[in-house]
């Protein structure tokens, strides 16, 4: 696979070095080092020692990834705008929002858990779609914007900590423990909710993390041209 | 076939870039020239932050489950609920399918996975050199399945701020939420702090 390159001294100079860098990937859970190889459309390449996911080849996925994006956003605005759920026991009805569900550990005394919540379900989620969009959108027309790589980190850092799905799990869980005693409605909230996981998922699968490093060192003229002309900052 | 380590080069953790290894002749770390992201080979400091995070994660979990998570009132009758009682109630309402995801979210999936990172941090600690692919295995489930306990915190949310129908019934969370959801926001960071690359080292 690697033994040209396992030889420190191989490196004679510093431009052959990163010649020979670009062509390589390490397996980010084992760090085995394979060399690049051209994949056709659709194909996904994994580590032979640990089989995970090092890079794919998705051409032309801006166009869908930003479409989806998009969609995605305008399903948060919608997600917020109505009610959520309702109930009604014996008269008395009681509708709630997405963010309500904050409040009430907010009102009871435990902001912290109820900032947790809200950075989770909502802040955290539309800074990730924001982010995107941020980025998809002047690379769907080859440009680019200021601090392109920065938000991109910052994206991948925070989606372990978007928690929509989890969520809408647990509005599914609450209503099922609710079901015997009282009259229960989803709101028009609850399925834009639902879609705007559903596209944040097709969104994630259309641009993968590689898939988009690729695109915007390509903004930048490709990987080999920033190495050449860039400076250490 | 050789690790990048053992070559002397480091990928960048966030793009990939493979970069010659200066890391020790300088002080600051280096930056990545495509992202500009810090340098690093394997994680700083991964085991110790790691079993940092672990033990702390733990101990919120004895309070999570001495506590109530949540207080119901039901025609001016209060009642505390905890974790365990919450799931005997789904049993009696018939609902096993909710009763089991509840339990496995808020009962299973904790203790299995303060179990796996432990085992994962000895195993790394003690240079077991057997099944590494089950282990980096057990990570990525671990890492994958511990954000879906948080689906606790969030059903006790939900019904506090739905039921809220004044003299008919009444939910309102308990400390022990908060110690729940501290115990899961720690475990995740425990095994955000774990390198699986240590596995194969
Ligand atoms: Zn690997
Ligand atoms: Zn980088």
């Amino acid at each position: 696979m690697t033994s040209a390159y396992s030889d420190n001294a191989n490196f004679k100079t510093r431009r052959y070095a990163e010649t020979v860098l670009l062509s390589l990937v390490a397996c980010h859970e084992c760090d085995l080092l394979h060399e690049k190889l051209e994949l056709r459309q659709g194909e996904v390449a994994r580590c032979v020692r640990c089989n995970a996911f090092l890079y794919s080849n998705k051409p032309n996925s801006i166009d869908r990834a930003l479409a989806v994006t998009l969609a995605a956003l305008i399903m948060f605005v919608v997600a917020n705008a109505f009610p959520f759920l309702a109930i009604s026991v014996s008269g008395n009805s009681q509708s709630i929002s997405i963010v309500s569900a904050v409040f009430a550990l907010s009102d009871n005394g435990m902001w912290l858990l109820g900032l947790l919540c809200f950075s989770f379900i909502l802040f955290i989620p539309l800074l990730r779609v924001v982010g995107l969009l941020y980025i998809l959108l002047p690379l769907r027309f080859s440009s680019r914007l200021p601090g392109l790589e920065l938000v991109f980190r910052g994206i991948v850092t925070m989606s372990p900590w978007s928690m929509m799905e989890i969520y809408l799990l647990g509005a599914v869980v609450a209503l099922v423990k609710l079901a015997s005693m009282a009259n229960i409605e989803l709101g028009l909230s609850f399925w834009a909710f639902a879609l705007l996981n559903l596209l944040s998922a097709l969104a994630a699968q259309m641009v993968d993390t590689h898939t988009l490093w690729e695109f915007m060192s390509q903004s930048r003229g490709g990987r080999k041209s920033i190495i050449d002309g860039g400076s250490h900052r | 076939m050789k690790t990048a380590a053992e070559c002397g080069l480091v990928a960048c953790p966030a793009c990939g870039t493979i970069t010659r290894a200066f890391l020790q002749a300088t002080v600051q770390p280096p930056r990545c020239q495509l992202c500009f992201a810090r340098l690093h080979s394997r994680k700083p400091m991964s085991l110790q932050r790691s079993w940092a995070w672990l033990l702390a994660g733990i101990i919120a979990y004895i309070p999570a489950n001495l506590y109530p998570i949540m207080y119901t009132t039901v025609f001016g009758d209060s009642q505390p609920n905890t974790i365990f009682g919450g799931i005997l109630v789904l049993l009696e309402l018939e609902s096993y399918p909710v009763a089991l995801v509840v339990f496995v979210a808020s009962v299973v999936v904790p203790v299995l996975k303060f179990l796996a990172v432990a085992y994962l941090l000895i195993s790394i600690q003690r240079k077991f050199a057997h099944s590494r692919f089950d282990r980096t295995r057990l990570f990525r489930l671990t890492e994958f399945i511990g954000r879906w306990s948080m689906i606790d915190v969030f059903v006790v949310a939900i019904l506090a701020a739905l039921v809220q129908i004044r003299s008919v019934a009444l939910i309102e969370p308990g400390l022990g939420a908060t110690a729940f959801g501290a115990s899961v926001i720690f475990t995740m960071l425990a095994a955000l702090a774990l390198d699986p690359r240590l596995i194969w080292d």
